[in-house]
């Protein structure tokens, strides 16, 4: 399926020939004539994405929670690109303060996702029949509960918050993740490289964390750009919905809902971020089935 | 991710049936859908004991009340909090086989007067948005699958791109230009099919995307099969081709696709609930969280589970019909 004919690799170059007839090209090169223009676009908005979380004061022209309800409601302009909310704070700077706890948000829950994935998935695809199978039960009832519904679960039980929207989300997707893994480990135990280990005596642990590990976490890499994205939306879900940040904050998913209240009147309020947590997505996802397909003509 | 997820949706069940008729497949299937569901409720009952806090805080009207010890003891009795836990659980369990979810901590009345009228709306919700999802979707494999690099490519694009939007915000940027600018639809509230169509887009739209990029795969491989090639030299036209021989074939991944679809549906409507303030289960849901209401949690997570369960069995048994060569031997890896 993943038979990319890229005519750039196989004509080679309409451009005017190098000098050396015929030398191997340098990773860099092969790199950039191998990724479509869509993937770099996606890369750099990515990139923007985490450059506004790592350092917002680049981006950031006004005070994201100053208030100012003489300017409220103002529609983007100029001065104010996103235009300003309710209580007059600039939507643009609140959207930019946000990327950072938007992203952490996405991040932490894909790794306690992926956390209890390994531990689910990996202990599952090396171990006997007995384990194998109660862990398979085990995740197959997690899968009852689909969606959003696993992670509503944990935030009933722990209550609101961002630190448990973020464990609610990863909670919600470690199923996911436990059963891919799974899938993984099984496939790379029966490779033959694992069977020459055992033939040359290594110890099970050695194999283990020498040989299975590594080869179930270079796929894990792609899995989780993939996951960060679906991740994010999962997260400011929760938020949307009052159960993970807090309004006053200036996190995507609670300016969303803040701005819905004024839908009528000023429809930024609620675009912005949207369109923020859309991009946020969609770069991920473009970036992490560029790296699968990659990965895939590799092996 | 969709997909491989999807994959091992079948492959999961480790049936060892090597022989058998079908009905005998069919009731193992239907043994083992019992005990998932039975095991989703056990461990959402015990997940829900962790809360931290006494159940009787939310009943007697939040931290801020100072009941006397023996309205306490009296109400403790009353839901019989005064049980052991195991006791509860297994009362519990007896209790659901009547149809009885208990009484709601918050509105002390039987959880069902509360949720019974929030089964339909949700359901409707859910359906239509299925339905929604595979318009959008087939007319996309259809117009753009083996039409050119550029129809092609932009038909993946458009596809991913459906497939990273938040429902929300496709609810919110629906309800801004066909609800108030345009006024084609009410911008809130249950009345009739009207006041369904945009809430039902919101979840219809990202859904789309996810089926369109299933259905795609297996339309290209449909094209390629060599029956297509002798439709072709029948002389039937594309559009016929399409139509009749290579859709059936996409179509049929697509089905295991739709009931993970329904189960996620019925989840995650609430976000549609909230926005176009609908009634309905997922609502239910969030408000029972926010309010500590255990009862009312658990019956909601119970019916969707039990939704989810059930169309994965129906789809389960109707792929076993519709596609023989799933029937023999080897599901068991």
């Amino acid at each position: 399926m993943s038979l990319t004919l890229d005519p750039t690799t196989t004509a080679e170059g309409g451009s005017a020939a190098p000098s050396s007839p015929a030398p191997a090209p340098s990773r860099a090169g092969r790199l950039v004539r191998n990724t479509p223009i869509g993937v770099w676009i996606a890369a750099a908005l990515l990139a923007f994405l985490v450059l506004a979380a790592i350092a917002p004061s680049v981006f950031l022209r006004q005070d994201p929670f100053e208030i100012d309800p003489a300017n409220a409601f103002q529609s983007p302009d100029g001065l104010h690109l996103f235009g300003t909310d309710q209580n007059g704070r600039d939507v643009f700077s609140r959207v930019i303060a946000g990327t950072g706890q938007s992203l952490l948000l996405g991040l932490a829950a894909t790794a306690i996702g992926l956390i209890l994935g390994c531990a689910l998935g990996i202990t599952a695809g090396v171990s006997g029949r007995w384990l194998d199978s109660a862990i398979c039960r085990f995740v197959e009832i997690l899968f009852a509960f689909p969606g959003l519904l696993l992670a509503l679960i944990v935030i009933a039980v722990s209550g609101t918050g961002v630190v448990t929207a973020a464990i609610a989300v990863g909670v919600g997707s470690a199923p996911g993740y436990a059963r891919m893994l799974r899938t993984q480990t099984l496939q790379v135990v029966a490779a033959p490289y694992v069977e020459t280990a055992l033939a040359l005596g290594r110890s099970t642990s050695h194999i283990l964390w020498h040989t299975i590990v590594p080869n179930v976490a270079r796929p894990l890499f792609v899995l989780v750009t993939l996951g960060i994205g679906q991740a994010i939306v999962w997260a400011s879900s929760l938020s949307f919905l009052g159960l993970g940040a807090q309004p006053p904050a200036a996190e995507w998913g609670a300016m969303l809902a803040d701005g819905r209240n004024y839908l009528q009147v000023a429809w930024w309020i609620a675009a912005f971020p949207g369109i923020f947590i859309t991009l946020a997505a969609l770069t991920t996802t473009v970036v992490g089935h560029h790296l699968q397909r990659r990965l895939e003509a590799e092996v | 991710m969709s997909t491989s997820s999807l994959d091992s949706l079948s492959a999961a069940p480790r049936t060892t049936a090597t022989a058998g008729t079908a009905g005998k497949v069919i009731a193992k299937r239907a043994a083992g859908s019992l005990f998932v569901l039975w095991a989703a409720v056990t461990l959402t009952f015990f997940v829900l004991r962790l809360t931290p806090g006494d159940p009787i805080t939310a009943i007697l009207g939040g931290a801020g009340s100072s009941p006397s010890p023996e309205t306490v003891a009296a109400v403790r009795a009353e839901y019989g909090l005064d049980q052991p836990v195991l006791v509860q659980y297994l009362s519990y369990l007896g209790n659901l086989l009547t149809g009885d979810f208990g009484v709601s901590y918050i509105f002390k009345v039987p959880v069902l007067e509360i949720i019974g009228p929030q089964i339909l709306p949700t359901l409707q919700l859910a359906g239509l948005a299925l339905v929604f999802a595979w318009v959008i979707a087939l007319a996309f494999t259809l117009l753009t699958v083996g039409r050119g690099r550029v129809l092609d490519g932009a038909g993946r694009a458009v596809e991913v791109f459906f497939a990273s939007l938040p429902q929300f915000w496709v609810g919110i940027m629906l309800a801004v230009v066909f609800a108030v600018t345009l006024g084609w639809f009410p911008v809130a509230g249950n009345d009739g099919f009207r006041s369904l169509v945009l809430p039902a887009l919101s979840l219809a739209v990202p859904l789309a995307g996810f089926i369109a990029q299933v259905t795609r795969s297996s339309f290209e491989d449909a094209l390629a099969q060599p029956f297509v090639l002798s439709a072709r030299a029948r002389g039937l036209s594309d559009t016929a081709v399409r139509i009749t021989h290579a859709l059936r074939h996409a179509i049929l991944p697509g089905l295991t696709l739709s009931a993970w679809a329904v189960g996620s549906l019925v989840s995650s409507a609430v976000v549609a609930e909230v926005i176009f303030a609908r009634p309905g289960l997922g609502r239910s849901l969030v408000d029972a969280i926010v309010n500590r209401d255990l009862p009312i949690t658990l019956a909601v997570v119970f019916l969707i589970a039990a939704v989810y369960i059930l169309v994965n069995l129906v789809v389960d048994v109707l792929y076993r019909v519709v596609d023989p060569r799933t029937n023999p031997k080897g599901s068991a890896a």
